[in-house]
């Protein structure tokens, strides 16, 4: 029996998994899977486009007419298999291939007479010819299950666990020897309780998707050639959502999950905590209740040693196995199109190219900075408010402009790197009152700013995490709760004290979004807060939806688009992107006093002159400015202005240039070596001419004045 | 009876109906199941003084009567609350869409009205030739055909192969300078929905005015006109033609009193964000305040537009009396 508060626990537990789940398809923090066709290549400094234009198609058609006309560049979701032969023909196309981080099953309801015992779900198992269903169902677009942890975790994955291969002959003998037999000879298998022909199995199988309502319509077909009653209800997502989650009133269910990368859903999905019929709605609405299994699960959930996790992930893969309180069925191939003329796309693990790397690193193949990359969206974005945002599509345009303290390797996901945080420690750390859990310690960078220029520092990380938990965010709240204290020693270290010892939880802070203390600490309610709609408090033209991340967030029209530009301030900013100062004409020395022209080219980072910037030369001696004047514009980008060096001496000549352009202010100093020389001694030379010349005039006329002779 | 007081009579008779459904508007939602604030509680994950913020928002702390008041209040002033889903305020969600479902429906109405009559004018005038049987059979085809498939056919062809008009949206982004330019570009981009929307609606029209007309040139005045001698075009537009409009007007009548509740499938095929997809939304999200507000803004049209019918029956037909 579960009490009352284990069940509300589990409850907290299973809505914080829902949200895992949606992070998980966020890039950023997902887990890219499957095989990476391209080299596996990313870079750490970006974005290289100056904008992200997301184009909102409601017809998923129409986005598909879009990429082949160049409308867009690469699409959100998969190409359905029939498209794929289409898709393969363009030339201006190039097709990535990756494996979901996510799951098909056939969900058993295991406390449901008859499908509660072992042996009848077993039997159940030999009937779902999971090859033919990968071939046939999915075409080809899926990799075959046999537990619940897709290949991309290859990590984490069991390769020893029990199969089961269709085998029909095996099935009937189970139920046989459950004394589920035929007894009177009318094709349908007597009840042994009852001695009545069986009650029909109640099959959903899920009418919004082909494939799962094709599986539904299988299993059932198979269920009755061995004389197993079916009810098959082929219905609206709705309905079976009510029936299977909310009423626990069904026997199979072909269902499906989206996978977060660590393992720890094992316990969200399938720990006896997380069943909590009568009332409505359980994560485990199979209903697996098994202690083995919970003992293997709450060490996967709550461990510290990452070797005894994965030892009990695999013991807990082969209780499922052995138990099968689901039977898992395969996970997609996902095929995205993405338009040529495009380098930098990056084919995550799981995600594939729609990876948050691939906007941070795409740029034009003929230039390695600008253009605009196009995103075509099969939904509208629903909140660009990242407290309370859930929707899949809200968190592909937020995590382009919140950044986090931790990254992900998007072809490792067990990676973690360091982004916001340079470097982190987790200790051992013991409650006041007795608890035992872990103190998370990370060191910020320091040259990171938020979109409004405001630094981003240890302040706005400890708001963040008490904003999100004292507001009880239904995003992140499941991250969160175990957060006892966060300290900030200083403006760039932030200890975090967690009631909690789980393996996990670096993750569950690392993948926070960083909020803006000084316009969050303001939002009285952030459930009705949309900071894309509110005005920025100082910045003319901005919104309050800002964060650190490399994207700006410019404009959402509903249905439309969402414009996002380049973070030129980024701290992570691409090395390219900034203007050059190159010199037209700038001697290397020249006559002290005397004026010169200096000459420079300012550039922008494609290499085109820039026009209108303001330039200043700077003439610094021994690092001390002697005078500084405007440099004017002259044409194509050259800029000059006259100087004078007023000594002799070594001087320095630096030009600060400053570009404004729609993604920003680029501003840049660029320094020339002058040597001032003393200007030729005329004076003294003409003097010592004028000298000269008076001696020897002096000297000829009294030599020729002694010649003369005396009378 | 004059036509004032006739319009008194309607306009009393128009409002109390206006009541009748604005009651059943609010009843029905009252009746359907579940808590609306538990479910967006469940979904979002509010702590209790959350939710309780959110009963006073959506005014759910109050019994019935007060509830039934307020809203009946509300609808007459257009505060139609705040969207479950959004928990932002109804009338901005249906103001962010409504120019774009009146552009749209406003503009394929107007056309599929005067062109379908036109259509349906001549096609009768010249019956049983070759005109006739080509608009009948065009305006039935187009009729029969389900609008999203030609609204997929028109992408295709339109859109992809021949890449005049845009395929989806109501503008380019970045949208093009100039006024005149940014016109033609609207227009680009209402070009393909408008069209499919003309061609589905066009049809019944021409085969009402069609019939109508018809019918009409049958009557004896009709030949009483031909023998005193009066020209065709006199007789099929003076006399015939303005005794067929009745059944038109009450059909253009119930066109624009539907303009409002957009049209969901050629929205979603065009990504055309209007009134269409936010009542689908509504309907998925089961968001009443939304919903309420869409049903209440239809009512009042349909209503509203029927009465404007009725008025200009007389106008039309003097032979139609206001009593």
């Amino acid at each position: 029996m579960i009490s009352e508060n284990r069940t509300l626990e589990g409850k907290v537990l299973a809505i914080a998994f829902i949200c895992f789940m949606v992070l998980a398809l966020v890039p950023m923090f997902a887990f890219p899977g499957a095989k990476a066709q391209e080299e596996q290549k990313f870079e750490k400094v970006g974005p290289r486009v100056d904008y992200l234009l997301i184009k909102i198609y409601m017809n998923p058609e129409a986005e598909a007419l879009a990429l082949k006309t160049g409308e867009i560049d690469l699409m959100d979701w998969p190409l359905p298999p029939e498209k794929v032969e289409e898709f393969k023909g363009l030339t201006d196309v190039k097709l990535y291939e990756f494996v979901d981080l996510g799951m098909f099953e056939l969900d058993i309801n295991n406390q449901r007479w008859p499908t509660n015992l072992t042996k009848f779900r077993q039997a159940i198992a030999y009937l779902v010819d999971k090859d033919r269903i990968v071939s046939e169902v999915v075409k080809g677009f899926g990799m075959r299950l046999d537990i619940p942890i897709p290949p991309v975790l290859s990590f984490w994955v069991n390769p020893n666990v029990k199969k089961y291969d269709y085998d029909p002959e095996m099935a009937s003998k189970l139920l046989d020897e459950l004394g589920f037999v035929d007894t009177d000879g009318d094709g349908i298998r007597n009840d042994p309780k009852t001695g009545k022909n069986m009650e029909p199995l109640v099959i959903y199988g899920r009418a919004d998707d082909p494939r799962r309502a094709e599986v539904a319509r299988m299993v059932a077909k198979e269920l009755q050639a061995i004389g197993v009653p079916v009810d098959l209800r082929v219905i609206e997502r709705k309905v079976c959502y009510q029936k299977v989650m909310i009423e626990y009133d069904y026997h199979l269910y072909t269902g499906g999950w989206s996978l977060s990368r660590d393992p720890d859903y094992l316990y969200d999905l399938w720990h006896s905590s997380m069943y909590w019929a009568p009332e409505p709605w359980s994560l485990n609405y199979v209903g697996f209740i098994n202690s083995t299994y919970d003992h293997y699960v709450e060490i996967v959930k709550y461990g510290s040693d990452l070797s005894k996790i994965r030892e009990a992930a695999f013991k807990a893969q082969e209780i499922l196995a052995e138990q099968v309180p689901f039977i898992p069925l395969w996970s997609d191939v996902g095929i995205i199109p993405v338009r040529t003329g495009w380098a930098g796309v990056v084919n995550e693990v799981g995600a594939g190219p729609r990876s948050w790397w691939t906007f941070f690193n795409a740029h034009p193949e003929d230039r390695p900075l600008g253009g605009t990359i196009k995103w075509g969206f099969k939904s509208d974005v629903e909140t660009l408010n990242p407290y309370k945002a859930q929707w899949y599509w809200d968190w592909l345009v937020l995590d382009k402009i919140y950044d986090t303290l931790i990254a992900v390797n998007p072809y490792n996901l067990s990676q973690d790197m360091p982004w916001l945080a340079t470097d982190w420690s987790v200790d051992p750390w013991t409650a006041p009152d007795g608890t035992k859990g872990l103190k998370l310690t990370f060191h910020l960078v320091k040259n990171a700013t938020f979109h409004d220029g405001e630094p981003v520092t240890s302040k706005d990380v400890a708001f963040t995490i008490t904003f999100l938990r004292d507001y009880n965010s239904p995003q992140w709240i499941a991250q969160v709760r175990n957060v006892v204290d966060v300290k900030t020693p200083d403006d760039y270290t932030v200890e975090v004290y967690l009631n909690t010892t789980s393996y996990w939880a670096l993750h569950w802070i690392g993948g926070l979004p960083i909020l803006p203390e000084h316009i969050w600490k303001n939002v009285k309610d952030p459930t009705t807060f949309e900071p894309d709609e509110v005005p920025h408090p100082i910045k003319p033209g901005m919104t309050c939806l800002i964060g650190s991340g490399p994207f700006v967030f410019v404009e959402h029209k509903k249905g439309e688009y969402v414009l996002l530009k380049a973070n030129v301030n980024y701290f992570r900013r691409h090395p390219g992107r900034t203007i050059s100062i190159s010199s037209v004409e700038v001697p290397e020395s020249v006559t002290a006093g005397e004026e010169k022209t200096i000459q420079v080219k300012i550039t922008d980072y494609l290499g085109n002159p820039v026009l209108n910037a303001t330039a200043t030369l700077i003439v610094l001696r021994d690092g001390t400015e002697v005078t500084r004047v405007s440099l004017s514009h002259e044409e194509g980008g050259v800029y000059s202005a006259k100087v004078k060096l007023p000594e002799a001496g070594k001087y320095t000549l630096r030009v600060d240039a400053s570009y404004t352009n729609p993604l920003g202010t680029f501003t840049r100093s660029a320094s020339f070596s002058v040597e001032a020389k003393a200007p030729f001694p005329w004076t003294t030379v003409i003097a010592a001419v004028v000298v000269v010349v008076v001696i020897i005039a002096v000297a000829v006329v009294y030599l020729r004045a002694k010649r003369r002779p005396t009378v | 009876m004059g036509l004032k007081a006739y319009i008194v009579r309607r306009t009393i008779y128009n409002v109390i109906l206006l009541f009748f459904v604005l009651t059943l508007n609010f009843l029905i939602f009252q009746w359907m199941p579940g808590d609306p604030v538990a479910i967006i509680a469940s979904s979002k994950r509010l702590r209790p003084e959350q939710v309780e913020s959110l009963k006073k928002l959506f005014g759910l702390d109050k019994p019935l009567y007060i509830r039934y008041i307020n809203y009946i209040r509300n609808m007459f002033t257009w505060q139609f609350g705040y969207s479950y889903y959004s928990l932002k305020p109804v009338r901005e969600e249906i103001m962010a869409r409504l120019p774009n479902t009146l552009l749209l429906m406003g503009t394929s109405t107007l056309l599929a009205i005067v062109i379908g009559t036109a259509i349906g004018v001549i096609a009768a005038y010249k019956r049983g030739k070759l005109f006739d049987v080509i608009s009948v059979t065009t305006s039935l085809l187009t009729y029969a055909l389900p609008t999203f498939w030609m609204g997929m056919i028109f992408l295709l062809v339109f859109g992809y192969y021949l890449r005049l008009f845009p395929l989806a949206g109501t503008m380019s982004r970045p949208p093009p300078e100039g006024l005149l330019p940014q016109v033609v570009d609207m227009l680009r981009h209402l070009f393909l929905p408008a069209t499919t929307l003309f061609l589905f609606s066009y049809g019944t029209y021409v085969l009402l005015m069609r019939s109508a007309l018809l019918e009409v040139l049958t009557e004896d005045y009709i030949v009483t006109a031909k023998a005193k001698g009066l020209d065709e075009r006199t007789i099929l537009f003076k006399h015939a033609l303005r005794n067929a409009l009745l059944p038109l007007i009450t059909e253009a009548a119930m066109a624009f009193g539907l303009l409002f509740s957009g049209a969901i499938l050629t929205e979603t095929v065009f990504s055309w964000e209007g009134m269409g997809t936010l009542l689908w939304n509504a309907i998925e999200f089961q968001d009443y305040p939304i919903l309420q507000a869409i049903f209440y803004i239809i009512a009042v049209s349909v209503i509203g537009a029927n009465f404007i019918a009725d008025i200009l029956y007389g106008f039309v037909d003097p032979r139609i009396k206001y009593d």
